[in-house]
């Protein structure tokens, strides 16, 4: 897998990461009404060309629903989804000729060899027969692709799913969960195929429910809840958390350290996670070692408490009431 | 389009499905000539039949009077076929979720429902046509069996004939296919498209000659509905056959309307089903099929 550039569509002219950044994907106030549910509620992103966007929810957070109608399968009650400039509703045609997806899973006919599908969807979008090779090897279906649809593993599904959906060189590129059913070989080239498809040009939103992958792929992520955005920013932002200091110290010296440091007028709170110190002072992490190295206490570590994507996930998700 | 049209050709040709409706078609139309000319065969002589209808029967399988029969056969189990391929066709595109796939690569969802259209639509014409050969076929091989092989009767009128009925054929069962369009695109599914197609079909007969038996204007609209119309245009095929046709069990309580009607009454329903179709298509959601 990634032995190969991404194919090229006549006239593309996303080859190098461009120098302006520019809006590939706005969305303002889309909002989906499946009669009394409010399955998508005004939610306004804007995604700028090259960005990897993760997008993250719990199970009927309007995740899918929002994915579905950037790809133009599901009609919006109000709202706009602008793509490469183009309006979904008034420039449909431009605007989803510029997107590429795979959403909830892949879809083929099962009498069709891998090969002979996209072949198909070359075909309609009047792509060369060498952009099916070119996709092919870079997914790596390899003999795969010339066997029937119908007995692919779902791994296999998968990456003919992605190589769909990269088929034509879209702008931008819609991805649910990609690394589902892959193995994890597959999964860590899928992880690097991301930000490659990015670095060349690329805008990809993945929605995904594995925390990790979004952190290690996605520069900037939105979390929804009951069809509203939550919380939005990058992903650094996100995790630097309130400036606790994270200290690791022998484990017999953990209560006097806990002592000396509550005794202190600039800390506020000294909490023991996981046999480190989890400290919360007005001062810097060279102060509060100098405090513990005067009690005859040194400290293995020390680093800023940063919080995992999974722990501002679940803060975010689980809190009680509405968004 | 015409990239189209390719695609949906190839699919429809490769799809094992469709091999096997217009094999079943095919065999079941030598089987119903076997059997006709196997039992009439054995009746044939007997004291205990009414002779004059046996050798009605049996003339009815010979080359020079079989088209009016063939075509019976046809609007009968093509009909069945028609329903079968066109509903699973479509309705198949939203089980595979490859709806989605097609209008991703082609988002002018009317582009992608014309050729699919046209590529079924050939289809079953060409498999009524395969199916006509076969019943000529078998019903030569009688005939020749029979000893009384002769294609002196073929004229100008004969063919002229031919082709209108199977033209009729084609008008007659054409709302049951646009109606099974429809109902693969509204159901999402080909059980959709196939079962409620043919519920309508065997259904409407039994309302139609009820509402014709309650008499005053209700008796009427049958004359507007799809299958009064229908068997007018199959009736037309005339022998001693087509008296098996159209009852609907309410044998002669039923009023038939003229060809012309018919013709007309049929094609406005094969077009607003097929309207509809665009229509529903255009507006419809394309979420997922789990």
């Amino acid at each position: 897998m990634m032995a190969m550039n991404l194919p090229r569509s006549p006239g593309s002219d996303s080859g190098a990461r461009p120098a302006v950044h520019r809006t590939v994907l706005e969305i303002q106030a889309l909002t989906k009404r499946f009669g009394e549910v409010l399955a998508v509620d005004a939610i306004i992103l804007s995604v700028a060309q090259g960005e990897v966007l993760g997008l993250l929810g719990p199970n009927g957070s309007g995740k899918s629903t929002t994915l579905n109608m950037i790809l133009g399968f599901v009609r919006p009650t109000a709202g706009r989804v602008m793509i490469d400039g183009h309006d979904l509703e008034r420039d449909r045609r431009q605007a989803l000729l510029s997107v590429g997806g795979l959403v909830e899973g892949s879809a083929f006919y099962p009498y069709l060899t891998g090969r002979r599908n996209l072949w198909m969807l070359a075909r309609i979008r009047g792509l060369p027969r060498t952009s099916v090779d070119e996709v092919i090897g870079l997914v790596d279906l390899g003999q795969a692709a010339d066997r029937k649809f119908g007995g692919y593993s779902t791994g296999m599904r998968q990456r003919l799913g992605v190589a769909a959906a990269l088929l034509h060189d879209p702008k931008l590129i819609v991805l649910d969960e990609p690394t589902s059913g892959l193995d994890p070989a597959g999964t860590r080239e899928m992880r690097q195929l991301i930000p490659r498809i990015a670095a060349e040009g690329h805008t990809v939103v993945l929605a995904s429910h594995l925390l990790v992958e979004v952190e290690q792929v996605c520069q900037r992520v939105a979390i929804l809840k009951q069809g509203r955005i939550i919380a939005e920013g990058r992903v650094a932002d996100l995790l630097s958390g309130d400036g606790s200091l994270r200290i690791r110290i022998a484990e017999s010296d953990l209560a006097k350290a806990q002592g000396v440091l509550l005794s202190k007028p600039d800390v506020k709170s000294v909490t023991i996670d996981n046999g480190d110190l989890v400290v919360s002072a007005a001062i810097d992490g060279s102060a509060v070692n100098r405090m513990l190295v005067q009690e005859d206490i040194y400290a293995s570590r020390i680093e800023p408490a940063g919080r995992s994507l999974e722990s501002v996930f679940l803060e975010l998700t689980e809190a009680g009431g509405n968004p | 389009m015409k990239a189209l049209l390719a695609i949906e050709a190839e699919k429809i040709v490769r799809r094992r499905l469709n091999q096997i409706v217009l094999a079943i078609v095919v065999v079941l139309l030598v089987v119903v000539y076997v059997l006709l000319w196997l039992a009439s065969d054995a009746l044939s002589g007997t004291s205990a039949s009414d002779q004059g209808t046996v050798e009605d029967i049996r003339s009815t399988l010979y080359l020079e009077e079989t088209v009016p029969f063939a075509i019976l056969m046809l609007y009968t189990f093509g009909f069945v076929g028609g329903v079968v391929v066109i509903g699973s066709n479509i309705g198949s595109e939203y089980t595979w979720n490859t709806i989605r796939t097609l209008t991703s690569a082609e988002p002018r969802r009317w582009r992608v429902l014309t050729a699919k259209l046209i590529a079924l639509w050939a289809l079953v014409v060409v498999g009524l046509l395969i199916g006509l050969v076969a019943a000529l076929t078998t019903s030569a091989a009688i005939t020749l069996a029979a000893g009384r092989f002769d294609l002196q009767f073929v004229d100008a009128a004969y063919i002229q004939d031919s082709v209108l009925s199977f033209l009729r054929t084609l008008v007659g069962t054409a709302p049951y296919f646009s109606l099974a369009a429809l109902l693969g695109v509204v159901g999402r599914s080909p059980t959709a498209g196939i079962a409620l197609a043919l519920g309508v079909a065997f259904l409407e007969g039994i309302v139609s000659g009820l509402m014709q038996l309650a008499g005053g204007w209700v008796a009427n609209i049958p004359l507007y509905t799809l299958d009064a119309n229908a068997d007018s245009l199959a009736l037309v095929e005339g022998g001693v056959l087509s008296d098996l046709y159209g009852q609907s069990g309410f044998g002669e309580a039923i009023q038939r309307p003229s060809v012309e009607h018919a013709v007309i009454v049929l094609l406005f329903w094969a077009f607003a089903f097929i309207s509809a179709t665009y229509w529903c298509l255009s507006r419809q959601d394309l979420p997922y099929e789990g």
